[in-house]
């Protein structure tokens, strides 16, 4: 098992890269230890805009404090934190993520985003941070969780500003149902499919524990309402969230 | 360091250019030195990669000096006869009165002298040629069938043979073709000549790849039987790679720009993939385990496709592609190429020179560094004012980029060795390389089932035999597009250094790999593109050298002329004195026009009318080659020139002038007299002697003069010698005794004399007299068939001499 680990890092520095090509634009990085060439970096959709305090959504009237979709379905997030608007280049990095093999892509703008992460004010109380957990079928398809990357990504980010850093598991969440894909249902229809897919392992480590639930993209937020529900549920105190891309309102 | 594998394939090319130029010893241990030192200097570097770096570099020099050594193994036996033992290695090619056989022997013996040997193993090309065919009697062509039963090899085949040896020719012209080079990266070493009587066949050898040879084989009759021979040949050289098809066929290809697809390429694999990957999704193997599926299969593909460069280059991408989706690992396309570049030249160095790997690997470079960031530019750029229904470029947008992407990595190299090309390859190949996919595609379908139920093969060959003549059909009609848009093709000769940078440096600004934002950057890019594009507008503005080029057309005369001033002159054209199938315009004139960059004559000069002078003259003229004038002697009896209207003539005669701006004077001495038009026999004394004379430089061109001509000149040219010095003469009528008399070669008293001359010719020319007289008077002699062409360059006061053989 070590020698297979040994090789296949060695794969990994020499034959596959980590970081051959810019996944937005396609050039291939020459140099650069980064992940993006020069340009995309520049040009990422950082969100900026004033965001939703409880999921991170970017809205765009500044009156409100409370994204629509969190406020008519009253979601059960404490607080979140979303990175990169879901748009072009967004998009792209999304997909490389999930479909194009680039698990290193994912942890390496998790990194990115524990340190945004670490300016905002709720992140001390977090004590835990838990991805969204793939059914074991799409993962051994897939061959990795994309969520669980970022999310180590986030932890390693924060560690490098804050001490000590929440602690990241995915042995306590886990997903019991392989909900089909979720393109092209409706949100009652997604809710419907999702629920009590999730199950929760160990209820005892999250007893009145905050927690920072991880996902890479935020759409109409069902799938992250149905893990939260389960995580109050079991007995979690709160629970805030962070996504790579959110979906304007 | 990132991606050690793409330095270590650029040092390993480096070693073997090093060794292949015979770089100096210090400049080797310098950029030794360079690669020890750069941990030192860059951080990120490991002391293992740099190990790995050098060890190439090393591996380079190493395979370069087993290819290029300094000493041939086989120098002893050239030109001898040798028996050999040798193991025939592909099916033989077979054309109209000759069989050609590769093999590989383990020992040569010169058949005089036993002790004259070489043991190794050799690779060894054997031509047997049958006499032609003229009065076949019935008893001959009993016995002719009988050596061709005899003779029908196979690989494995073990044969006893006895022939002449010989060296294959390097490249000996300006634009030529390097033949031994060629044979090189094939592990050809020697060529051998045999009568047909002098090969036995002693035994057989089996080896797996024999076998998979004689499957091929059996493949390619079924398909001669069950098409017509076009469409066979095409299906032959889509689906295997075949060389042995017709040349017309090839040649359609070649005009159209597409010959990639007939010789099996990257491209051909890559559907073959397509084939493999669906009957792999179709039994449910899981992905991870593919690469278990892939690798035999590709191999046995790779073998039977006689171990093509492109091919093996196309299997190692794909398999790592595979195998990094089997791990969840991206791919990196750029490493993976690489790793398909060392593996190629560890096993034949030669082939870094080749044209075939250069282009392959040349093409999927322009498309792993352009083809991602084009598309993308474009896409930002459609979708600029769009915020809702963003367009994804279509297929057409996608394959006139990738069509572009390829032309940009391999236009310098195409440019290079073949001195041509045509924008119409852009068109035909959006329209023909999709028909040849789905081609392929049936064509192996149509293999693999008939070869299980071959009582199917009628019905099934109709669609197969549909496609493949639509694709002859579409050829043919972008052939004549082409034709009729003839400014589409481009003839010119290699890239210069600097019109290489510029060319780059523009595809990476528009495929946007310069950080513009950055001002230091910007300015960077600005000022490089800026001075290259100087030099490139520049350079023709130059004053340039004189150059007179004595061309290698085998036994006869042919001589470019390149003024300072830009103007081109042609003395002779060369000619076969023996009917050959090819032109010598084909051979040697065209590509080396086109390889100086000379898109037209000034003039061309005929000294007399014969055939090792005139052919090729008459092949230019009545090819419509654009010439100004056609200057001859105004003894000629070439009744076909003086009747043409293509071009004007002016007959010359002693007293003649021809004056350039640029300080270029050619002065006609011989013949004289009014215009008649000499026999055949006269021919040789009515030949134009000519000086050109640039400042303090004077060649003299003698033609084909004989020693009468020579006596009435000698006393003239005495005096001319006095007044100025002759540097250089070209040797009248290729050395033979009949002329360069004492009495003319003192008078005129040249340092160097080049002799244009055909190897092994039938006059025995040059003679030793001659050359006895060259070295008695301490006359270096240049003889083009030693040296190749020879090119004196001269700036009015100096002169350079440069050989193309070594
Ligand atoms: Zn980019
Ligand atoms: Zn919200």
């Amino acid at each position: 098992m070590n020698l297979r680990q040994t090789l296949l890092t060695f794969l990994e520095n020499n034959l596959f890269l980590k970081n051959g090509t810019c996944p937005i634009c396609g050039k291939v990085l020459f140099v650069t230890d980064r992940f993006l060439c020069h340009q995309c970096e520049d040009d990422l959709p950082i969100i900026n805009n004033p965001t939703c305090v409880r999921c991170g959504r970017p809205i765009f009237r500044d009156h409100r404090d409370v994204c629509n979709p969190c406020a008519k379905l009253n979601l059960p997030f404490a607080a979140g934190y979303a990175h990169l608007n879901y748009e072009d280049a967004g998009k792209k990095i999304v997909h490389a993520i999930k479909f194009k093999d680039r698990p290193y892509l994912g942890i390496w703008v998790g990194t990115q985003m524990g340190a945004a992460i670490a300016q905002c004010q709720w992140i001390d109380e977090v004590d835990l941070i838990i991805p969204v957990p793939l059914h074991p079928n799409r993962q051994s398809e897939r061959g990795y969780n994309q969520s669980e990357k970022i999310a180590q990504g986030i932890h390693e980010g924060l560690a490098q500003k804050i001490s000590p850093a929440p602690e990241l598991t995915t042995k306590i969440l886990l997903r019991s149902r392989d909900t089909p894909h979720q393109i092209g249902q409706g949100r009652e229809e997604r809710l419907r499919n999702l629920t009590g897919a999730f199950n929760v392992e160990t209820a005892a480590a999250i007893q009145n524990k905050t927690i920072l639930l991880v996902d890479d993209v935020l759409t109409t937020g069902a799938t992250l309402a149905e893990t939260s529900a389960t995580l109050l549920e079991a007995g979690a105190a709160q629970v805030c969230i962070a996504t790579l891309c959110a979906v304007t309102e | 360091m990132k991606r050690p594998l793409l330095w270590g394939f650029v040092t390993l090319c480096l070693g073997i250019v090093a060794v292949y130029y015979r770089f100096p010893v210090w400049a080797l241990l310098g950029f030794v030195a360079l690669l020890i030192g750069m941990p030192f200097f860059l951080r990120g570097i490991k002391i293992t990669q740099t190990v790995f770096v050098l060890g190439l570099f090393g591996l380079g020099a190493f395979l370069g000096y087993g290819v290029f050594s300094d000493t041939d193994v086989l120098e002893n036996l050239y030109q001898k006869d040798v028996s050999l033992i040798g193991v025939v290695t592909d099916y033989p090619i077979r054309t109209e009165n000759r069989l050609t056989i590769n093999l590989t022997a383990k020992e040569l013996v010169a058949t005089t002298d036993e002790n004259n040997r070489h043991e190794g193993v050799t690779g060894i090309r054997a031509t047997i040629y049958y006499p032609a065919d003229e009065d076949t009697t019935a008893e001959q062509e009993v016995s002719k069938n009988d050596e061709k039963q005899q003779l029908d090899l196979a690989p494995g085949d073990v044969l006893l043979l006895q022939g002449q040896l010989s060296q294959p020719a390097g490249k000996r012209n300006p634009g030529g073709f390097d033949y031994q080079l060629y044979l090189k990266s094939l592990s050809i070493d020697g060529l051998l000549t045999i009568e047909p009587e002098n090969i036995e066949k002693i035994g057989q050898e089996t080896t797996l790849y024999y076998q998979i040879l004689g499957i091929k084989r059996a493949l390619e009759n079924q398909s001669d039987a069950s098409f017509s021979a076009d469409v066979s040949d095409l299906l032959k050289g889509v689906v295997f790679g075949e060389k042995n098809i017709n040349e017309d066929l090839a040649k359609r290809f070649q005009d159209a720009g597409v010959t990639h697809v007939l010789s099996v390429s990257g491209l051909h694999v890559g559907y073959v993939f397509l084939v493999l990957s669906f009957l792999l999704m179709a039994i449910k193997i899981n992905k991870r385990y593919w690469v278990l599926f892939l690798a035999p299969a590709l191999l046995f593909y790779v073998a039977i496709t006689g171990f093509a460069a492109p091919v093996i280059r196309a299997s190692i991408m794909l398999l790592c592609l595979t195998w990094g989706q089997g791990l969840h690992r991206e791919r990196d396309a750029l490493n993976q190429l690489c790793l398909a570049g060392l593996v190629i030249l560890g096993i034949w160095p030669a082939q870094l020179f080749q044209a075939g790997f250069q282009l392959s690997m040349g093409a999927v470079l322009g498309i792993i560094l352009f083809y991602g960031p084009l598309l993308y530019a474009y896409e930002k750029r459609r979708n600029k004012k769009r915020v809702h229904h963003k367009s994804k470029p279509g297929p057409m947008v996608q394959g006139l980029v990738l069509t572009f992407c390829a032309t940009v990595g391999t236009l310098p190299i195409l440019l290079y060795h073949f001195n041509s090309f045509t924008l119409m390859s852009f068109f035909s190949n959006l329209l023909v390389v999709p028909l040849i996919g789905v081609f392929l595609l049936a064509g192996i379908g149509f293999l693999g089932i008939v070869s299980i139920v071959p009582f199917l093969a009628p019905i099934l060959s109709v669609p197969v035999t549909f496609l493949g003549e639509s694709i002859i059909v579409v050829l043919d009609g972008i052939n004549d597009l082409g034709a009729a848009a003839n400014i589409l093709g481009i003839n010119r000769g290699g890239l210069s250094l600097a019109e290489t940078g510029l060319f780059l440096l523009l595809v990476f600004l528009i495929s946007g790999y310069f950080y513009l934002r950055q001002p230091y950057v910007r300015n960077t890019v600005m000022s490089l593109a800026l001075g290259l594009l100087l030099v490139v507008l520049a350079t023709p503005l130059i004053p340039r050298n004189l150059v007179v080029t004595v061309l290698d057309v085998g036994q006869g005369d042919s001589i470019l002329i390149e003024t300072p001033g830009g103007l081109t002159y042609l003395v002779d054209g060369g000619g076969y004195l023996f009917e050959r199938s090819n032109r010598v315009s084909d051979q040697v004139l065209y590509p080396a026009l086109h390889s100086k960059n000379i898109h037209e004559l000034d003039a061309i000069f005929l000294t007399h009318n014969h055939v090792d002078h005139s052919q090729g003259v008459e092949e230019l003229i009545f090819d419509g080659y654009p010439v100004k004038n056609l200057f001859m002697s105004v003894q000629t009896n070439n009744e076909k020139l003086l009747n043409q209207q293509l071009v004007p003539v002016s007959l010359l005669k002693k007293g003649s002038v021809i004056e350039g701006s640029d300080g270029v004077t050619i002065t006609v001495y011989n013949p004289d007299g009014r215009i008649i038009a000499k026999e055949d026999e006269q021919q040789n004394n009515a030949s134009l002697v000519m000086t050109i004379s640039y400042r303090n430089i004077n060649l003299l061109l003698c033609g084909d003069i004989e020693a009468e001509v020579e006596k009435q000149l000698a006393a003239e040219m005495q005096v001319l010698s006095a007044a100025r010095d002759f540097q250089i003469i070209k040797i009248p009528h290729h050395g033979s005794k009949t002329s360069s008399t004492q009495e003319f070669i003192q008078a005129i008293d040249p340092e160097t004399a080049v002799i244009s001359v055909g190897a092994n010719n039938s006059f025995n020319h040059p003679s030793d007299e001659v050359m006895d007289r060259l070295d008695e008077e301490a006359i270096t002699a240049l003889r083009t068939d030693q040296k190749g062409a020879v090119e004196i360059i001269s700036n009015g006061e100096y002169i350079d001499i440069k050989n193309y053989v070594n």
